[in-house]
């Protein structure tokens, strides 16, 4: 999860304005689900853009994380909009990850272990390396038959490694995974200035 | 950017807390036929699925991926997270893993001829559409009722439906919001409307939008009045303010804006249109 305290001065003198006309409530709401809003969008953004690098089924991280987001909480001038998605801080401000409650963290190696954990499949078999180690598929041989009787063929399959298995990764931040905070001020002064501006007309 | 205060999406977990386990032997179909429109939106169950103690760890499993909490961690310290604060969760691969023990300890094992299809509940394709479509589910209900505020309605009166995830094969969305459109009696322009770029909005208080998501008209729909719509849609809603909504011919200056409704209401409306398509 991560929170986000969006406030400006822009905001802050719309806020003031809209207290001496009895709209601060109201606009409070317009500017929350402005920037709520943006960030959806955002972040659906994101998961077009971002697609796996090691190919395989995608897991639309970003597009879960957009649908987590939720209209902000209002405090005094700010807005606090949350993302519920496990995974995103981490991305946001990186930093060194370490196994907890285990030996090793595993990292995918190949598509078709991205998205699956080691748990999902039945046949890996765990190989020590100078840092840590691997999963590597246990080999297997695989019988065709021929038409004829007798007639066999056989093939040795496995030994793909799946997962890299580590102590420790140390993962960059990556601030634009999410958009700027002027951004986010600036969309919900927008539709807060015109929510304020229609209402006043309408006096 | 901060990451140190829990602010849990209520609406959402509020949608998902609130639904009874029905477990049961029927079908998509039947469940449809024969326990109403609105059902998905009361009870949490999943098509021929009739093991309890694995309908109840889906729920808890999902109830984990949309509320991750934070935890305060020595070893994430650094300057630009003094506390160390982390999030930690269930993510979508950790409950898949979950669910296959759960099915494992209910003594369930597939018909060989269903092994890995839809049909087997504990395969990978079923837990996955379990996990996504109720998560989903919860998460549109839960935008949707935060929605329902009066200033919000009048500074973002209507919603435009978009492919939110690609597919491998994508059903024919913009037929299906033109058949949905005709099923309301309004013409195109007249609350709904398809832009020349091809973006399908409406007014948040259109009949559109009880259709859009009806088994009456689409066999995959889920009955509902907010995404995904359809069983692993890809489709999403995004607010569309008053100015747009004006230009494109939706409103028209001093047009009065969609009113909030409660959820009790809205269901009602949905189950009304239905039962007299169905009559």
């Amino acid at each position: 999860m991560i929170a986000l305290n969006i406030n400006s001065k822009r905001l802050t003198d719309i806020g003031k304005k809209a207290e001496t006309v009895g709209r601060a409530g109201e606009v409070a709401a317009v500017a929350g689900r402005a920037v709520a809003g943006m960030l959806r969008d955002y972040l659906f953004d994101q998961d077009e853009e971002r697609e796996n690098k090691m190919g395989g089924a995608r897991t639309h991280f970003y597009a879960d994380a957009a649908r987590s987001v939720q209209n902000p909480q209002v405090v005094g001038n700010s807005a606090i909009v949350s993302i519920n998605q496990v995974g995103l801080a981490q991305r946001f401000f990186g930093g060194e990850i370490h196994a907890v409650n285990k030996t090793f963290l595993a990292i995918p190696a190949r598509a078709e272990s991205y998205g699956k954990t080691p748990g999902e499949f039945s046949d890996l078999e765990f190989v020590p390396t100078r840092t840590g180690g691997m999963l590597v598929q246990t080999l297997q041989t695989v019988i065709t038959r021929g038409k004829r009787k007798g007639d066999f063929s056989t093939t040795t399959v496995g030994g793909l490694v799946m997962y890299w298995l580590v102590k420790s990764v140390n993962q960059l931040g990556d601030e634009t995974v999410l958009p700027s905070q002027d951004g986010m001020a600036g969309a919900a002064a927008d539709a807060a200035e015109s929510y304020l501006a229609r209402k006043l007309a309408e006096n | 950017m901060t990451l140190d205060e829990n602010h849990p999406f209520e609406a959402a977990l509020k949608s998902l807390r609130d639904k009874k386990l029905f477990p049961t032997t029927l079908d998509t179909a039947a469940i449809r036929q024969q326990l109403g429109a609105t059902f998905h939106a009361q009870n949490f169950t999943s098509a021929q699925n009739n093991l309890v103690t694995t309908l109840d760890a889906f729920k808890s499993r999902i109830d984990s991926l949309l509320d991750p909490q934070i935890e305060q961690r020595a070893d994430r310290v650094t300057p630009e997270n003094p506390q160390g604060n982390v999030t930690t969760g269930l993510n979508e691969a950790k409950a898949r893993e979950q669910m296959k023990e759960a099915f494992r300890l209910a003594g369930y094992s597939p018909n060989p001829d269903d092994a890995g299809t839809l049909k087997d509940l504990s395969g990978d394709a079923r837990i996955n559409l379990v996990l996504r479509t109720n998560k989903q589910l919860a998460q549109g209900e839960g935008w949707w009722l935060q929605g329902q505020n009066a200033a919000v309605l009048e500074q973002f009166p209507a919603q435009e439906l978009f492919r939110a995830e690609a597919r491998a094969k994508e059903r024919d969305w913009l037929s299906r919001w033109r058949l949905a459109g005709a099923q309301t009696g309004d013409p195109i322009g007249t609350g709904w409307t398809i832009t020349p770029d091809g973006r399908l909005i409406a007014l948040k208080d259109h009949d559109i939008w009880n259709w859009i998501g009806s088994s009456e008209l689409f066999p995959d729909a889920l009955d509902v009045i907010w995404p995904p719509f359809a069983f692993n849609s890809g489709m999403w809603v995004s607010d569309v303010d008053r100015d747009e909504a004006e230009e494109i011919g939706l409103m028209d200056k001093g047009d009065a804006a969609p009113k909030p409704t409660n959820i009790i209401s809205a269901l009602k409306a949905f189950t009304e249109k239905i039962s007299a398509l169905a009559a």
